[in-house]
């Protein structure tokens, strides 16, 4: 068993190097927006697996849950009302 | 792996959950301090998108993909050694913590080597500041010097967070080689995991944030 979940350790080391690839070589093409979408996705699908499996998120009690959602609630709560600020002080000016 | 449990709870289930609960919730305040900088960069980049560009391609892509690399096995290294020590492993623990200390003054050395880089060739936000982009030959756009200091900022603090993490693997380290003494708690060695891994994530953020802003063009 023990040899079992090593392996997997593995598993989500090669996945994460082959995501590292990925995003470098689409950032090599300019798609614009785009490009922001894909390098942040990658990097959330990153962030999932080193928390789901090297963190062991996926095994620990509900309580270790809501306090690793409530981490990524607040940023992007914290930018949008940044950027709802940003966003109109410009259309006023403009 | 034998755990000792402290008085004040009930068994070494409760014990090992209130430890990783800590952490988690000490991770989750983490997220806002580096939020903060986030912020801070989101704003100045959407206001000088063309600025920002011009910085990013500035830096040394190579070598972040090198480090990315390079913290991404170090992630791999710590994962295996709470593996090792939860399998009753004290020495191969131990040397993958060590290999792990290794890594991340690898890590911090090729930070190093850019830093040096940026120094002379006037990068460093501040009086001596100057940005010849040699490509276009005209003035450069507005905002490049905001995206250094956005750049020094976040890689310092990230390189703050990696010189406390090679630290408490170094007290570990010395703990699990040591030929007398008992070993660490494994929970000691999750638990720092958990935050070399959370430093790994930042990392896996600020990488394609500061150097893959438009490599096209």
């Amino acid at each position: 068993m023990a040899h079992d979940s090593t392996r997997g350790l593995y598993l989500v080391f090669v996945a994460l190097l082959l995501l590292l690839a990925a995003t470098v070589l689409v950032a090599q093409v300019d798609w614009g927006v785009l490009n922001v979408a894909v390098a942040l996705s990658v990097a959330g699908i990153k962030t999932a697996l080193i928390a789901l499996f090297f963190m062991h998120l996926h095994s620990e009690r509900g309580s270790v849950h809501i306090y690793s959602l409530v981490g990524i609630f607040w940023l992007p709560l914290l930018l949008v009302l940044i950027f709802a600020d940003y966003v109109t002080r410009a259309q006023v000016s403009g | 792996m034998t755990m000792s449990v402290a008085h004040h709870f009930d068994d070494v289930e409760q014990q090992k959950h209130a430890a990783t609960l800590g952490m988690w919730v000490f991770l989750a305040s983490e997220v806002l301090f580096f939020g903060g900088l986030l912020a801070g960069y989101a704003v100045y980049r959407a206001l000088y998108p063309e600025g920002f560009a011009a910085g990013s391609r500035h830096l040394d892509l190579w070598l972040g993909t090198l480090n990315t690399a390079v913290l991404l096995t170090s992630s791999l290294t710590v994962a295996l050694s709470v593996e090792a020590i939860y399998s009753g492993n004290r020495r191969r623990a131990g040397y993958l913590l060590a290999f792990t200390i290794v890594l991340g003054i690898a890590f911090l050395t090729v930070k190093g080597f850019e830093y040096a880089h940026k120094y002379h060739e006037h990068l460093v936000p501040g009086a001596h500041f100057q940005f010849v982009d040699h490509a276009e030959g005209d003035a450069p756009p507005q905002g490049v010097e905001l995206f250094f200091s956005c750049y020094f900022a976040l890689t310092g603090l990230h390189a703050v967070h990696m010189v406390i993490g090679i630290g408490l693997f170094g007290v570990l380290v010395f703990e699990l080689l040591r030929e007398k003494g008992n070993a660490p708690s494994p929970l000691r060695i999750e638990v720092a995991g958990l935050y070399w891994h959370f430093v790994d994530v930042v990392w896996v953020f600020l990488f394609p944030l500061l150097y893959l802003i438009h490599v096209a063009e």
